[in-house]
């Protein structure tokens, strides 16, 4: 075919040529390397479309400037990012029309507890044949997270370790250490009281995040493949050790019973009342932004642990970018998520824990200031790794969480307890497999 | 579809049509044509499609030939992780025997037996208060109660939430001077902190309704009871209330209608406070339902028929006062 381009632009025969050994596969392994997986051409290149729900905020990389560099080192394909600026549920809804409507979006932002339920909607891709040369890039737990059913769906992009945030300033005055178990936490809360503070809170709108993350650093694994269908387990006795440890916390009030959203929650925070807490692994890029100061005696610690003698941690959100069902170019698609997902610097300077393992993270500067002098990001990359591995949302997450989130709001001292959280969830979580025609072990 | 049947004029039918007339029929079929296209479509194709949708749910694809079924059929094509299967009536039954189901329709019925009346009273008193001689520049107060309207409820129900704060809320802290502590968002006021700003949104509404049956009252009406000796709060009580019982029942109907609706306020304040769930009302049921999976079983299946019930209440409830008010008119 070569042959019978004659002379004229040379860029333009450089082209043809470039395309036709691509379209021709050339060989089939070699092509992988770069360029090589792209279906299309400078001219007319393969246009992805992405869909996040990143901060971009300012002072970061923009999602948009990292795909102009990307569209420029690859002129096969082009990416068009669009940021969701919804919640996530809605987000969801989102895709699933653009499924429907077959409107050519091939990738999109997911967080792991919903992985399950968009598989099951039937709006993501088994992308598996194309998965191989990427998952060494990435740390086990979350690329777990995005393999359904043995399929993969896409690649991790951050994670949302459990961490404790604590302000070492009003702990020295205090005469308290950063606690390391639960039973130190509870002695160190009855002195913070003593004195008109809190270590830490119970967060009514966050339930179905904090608790399911507190039950996976307890050991716990709630949804369970097996061969005979889904093992439900939020009745099972680490979970149950959560409860019993946070209701003694909540009867004794010795920690705070407020919304993570809350004002309530900012003017106990910067009114010194709350001077611990635990909270996500994405938190501290923006959690001190309410005291609206450059340099705080905060600093981030590991969750207390369960069993002392193997410190564990559970995950509080983190996504990844899955490939969309109908994506024409589920190929490329992969290619395109690889690349943003391993742009560690990017990905850090938007507040993420990245799920890549391709570089060490840095604390920026100004975060680094934040947070007392603190590598903030190593002691996240540490709690990464803490992270119990097994634990997995069900494929009908959406409606178990929904019930945590609706019991967990009226938990307290003389409302609902702990114990009556669980519960709830474990029938809600049975009862929407079967629903959902799943099979369930019971 | 009460005042279609109440107004349509008796049929004749002519022996024979002349051109002319033809010509014109054709005209308005010509001029009907554009409603009646968008109303099949818009209206009552996915009315039918949902009648159908109802019968049918959405359940995880799994055949004999499934080697991992724990989300469906994940091997092969994976395009058939989940079908549509008929279900009979198994999603009206879900809906008739849901606890989460009663108690939104409860809600909403307490809801819209308090609401409603205050509402209607409030737009009516407005409403003479502004056809009275009474007020001077009447259109500054017309657009002045009418203005709320204009803001889409999901925007009076946010700036409402700061409005309900307990930690920002001006409201609570005039409360306070008075040693009043109260919570807009406690489990007992929320209903009425919600009623509170749909009060607020549709008072002009409806008094506009009002103000214009009352324009519609021929003036000889006051000018024979002012010779009979009417004094103005008779003139309102004896002359006005009376002839706008039409529009009352237009501006009721309606709300009732939009009671049965409720969406946007609890939607908007489920947000801050969890505990009210995804199903405080039926149509937030519905929604939910349809989209998020955070209502099991969950699909446009239950949420079609979730749907379709709430339209039968709704339907039951404006025959009911239709019917009690004929009764009382009599």
């Amino acid at each position: 075919m070569v042959h019978s381009v004659k002379k004229g632009n040379k860029a333009l025969f450089g082209a043809l040529v470039a395309s036709v050994l691509v379209i021709s596969g050339c060989g089939g392994t070699a092509d992988t390397a770069e360029e090589g997986a792209t279906g299309g051409t400078a001219e007319d290149p393969v246009v992805i479309q992405y869909l996040h729900r990143l901060p971009d905020g300012e002072g970061m990389t923009l999602v948009k400037e990292s795909f102009e560099r990307f569209n420029a080192e690859h002129p096969g394909i082009r990416v068009e990012a669009t940021k969701f600026d919804g919640q996530a549920d809605e987000s969801y809804a989102k895709i699933h029309q653009s499924v429907v409507a077959g409107d050519g979006l091939c990738l999109a932002q997911v967080s792991y507890d919903a992985i399950g339920s968009s598989f099951i909607a039937g709006d993501l891709m088994d992308v598996t044949d194309y998965a191989d040369q990427y998952t060494g890039n990435y740390a086990e737990g979350p690329m777990t997270q995005m393999t359904v059913g043995g399929a993969v769906v896409g690649l991790p992009q951050d994670t949302g370790p459990l961490i404790y945030m604590y302000d070492t300033a009003a702990f020295d005055e205090l005469g308290i250490e950063v606690p390391t178990t639960w039973d130190e936490f509870y002695e160190a809360a009855k002195i913070a009281r003593e004195d008109g503070k809190y270590i830490g809170t119970f967060q009514t709108d966050e339930v179905k995040a904090l608790m399911s993350g507190q039950a996976a650093a307890a050991g716990s694994t709630w949804f369970e493949g097996t061969e005979d269908g889904w093992e439900v387990s939020l009745d099972d006795e680490a979970t149950a050790q959560v409860a019993e440890v946070y209701q003694k916390l909540i009867d004794e009030d010795l920690i705070k019973i407020v919304g993570r959203w809350d004002t309530a929650f900012t003017d106990a925070l910067v009114g010194g009342e709350i001077i611990g807490t635990v909270g996500a692994g994405w938190e501290p890029a923006f959690f001190l932004g309410d005291f609206e100061q450059e340099e705080t005696s905060w600093e981030v610690a590991h969750l207390p642990a369960f069993d002392p003698a193997n410190p564990s941690t559970g995950p509080d959100g983190g996504s990844g970018v899955a490939v969309v069902k109908g994506c024409e170019h589920p190929e490329e698609a992969m290619l395109v998520a690889d690349w943003y997902n391993t742009q560690v610097p990017d990905l850090v300077s938007q507040g993420l824990v990245v799920a890549a393992t391709t570089e060490e993270p840095e604390t920026p500067e100004n975060i680094k200031q934040l947070w007392n002098g603190q590598d903030v990001y190593s002691v996240l990359a540490e709690a990464n790794d803490r992270m119990n591995p097994d634990f997995a949302f069900g494929p009908t997450w959406p409606a178990v969480g929904a019930v945590l989130n609706e019991t967990g709001a009226t938990v307290s001292k003389d409302g609902t307890t702990m114990a009556e959280l669980f519960e709830a969830g474990q029938d809600a979580a049975v009862s929407s497999l079967e629903d959902a025609g799943l099979p369930v072990v019971e | 579809m009460s005042i279609q049947s109440a107004t349509a004029p008796p049929t004749v039918r002519q022996p024979r049509r002349r051109p002319a007339q033809r010509r014109e029929g054709m005209v308005g079929w010509a001029f009907m044509a554009p409603f009646a296209l968008l109303f099949l479509l818009v209206f009552i194709v996915p009315i039918l499609a949902s009648v159908k949708e109802s019968f049918f749910r959405q359940v995880a694809a799994i055949d004999e030939g499934c080697a991992n079924p724990l989300y469906g059929c994940t091997t092969g094509a994976a395009d058939e992780v989940v079908t549509s299967s008929f279900v009979g009536l198994d999603n009206f039954v879900y809906v008739l025997t849901s606890e989460m189901f009663w108690s939104g329709v409860g809600r909403v019925m307490l809801f819209g037996a308090v609401q409603v009346p205050v509402m209607i009273l409030a737009a009516l008193f407005l409403a003479i208060l502004i056809d009275s001689t009474v007020i001077k520049r009447v259109t500054v107060f017309r657009l002045g109660y009418f203005l709320p309207f204009a803001i889409p409820g999901v925007i009076a129900g946010l700036v409402c939430t700061y409005l309900y704060t307990p930690e920002l809320s001006p409201l609570s802290e005039a409360l306070g001077w008075f040693g009043l502590e109260v919570d807009f968002f406690s489990t007992d006021l929320m209903l009425w902190s919600m009623a509170n700003i749909t009060t607020w949104t549709f008072t002009g509404y409806n008094m506009l309704i009002f103000l214009a049956a009352l324009q519609a009252i021929p003036g000889e009406l006051y000018e024979a009871a002012r010779i009979d000796g009417a004094n103005a709060w008779q003139v309102a009580t004896r002359i006005k209330v009376p002839m706008v019982r039409g529009a009352a029942m237009l501006a009721v109907l309606l709300s009732i209608i939009g009671t049965v609706q409720l969406f946007n306020e609890p939607t908007v304040l489920a947000v801050r406070n969890g505990w009210m769930g995804p199903g405080y009302t039926p149509m937030m049921m519905a929604y939910n339902t349809a989209i998020g999976g955070q209502i099991s079983p969950s699909g446009v299946g239950p949420a079609s028929a979730i749907s379709l019930v709430m339209a039968v209440l709704a339907g039951l409830l404006a025959l009911v006062y239709i019917l009690v008010q004929r009764r009382l008119a009599k």
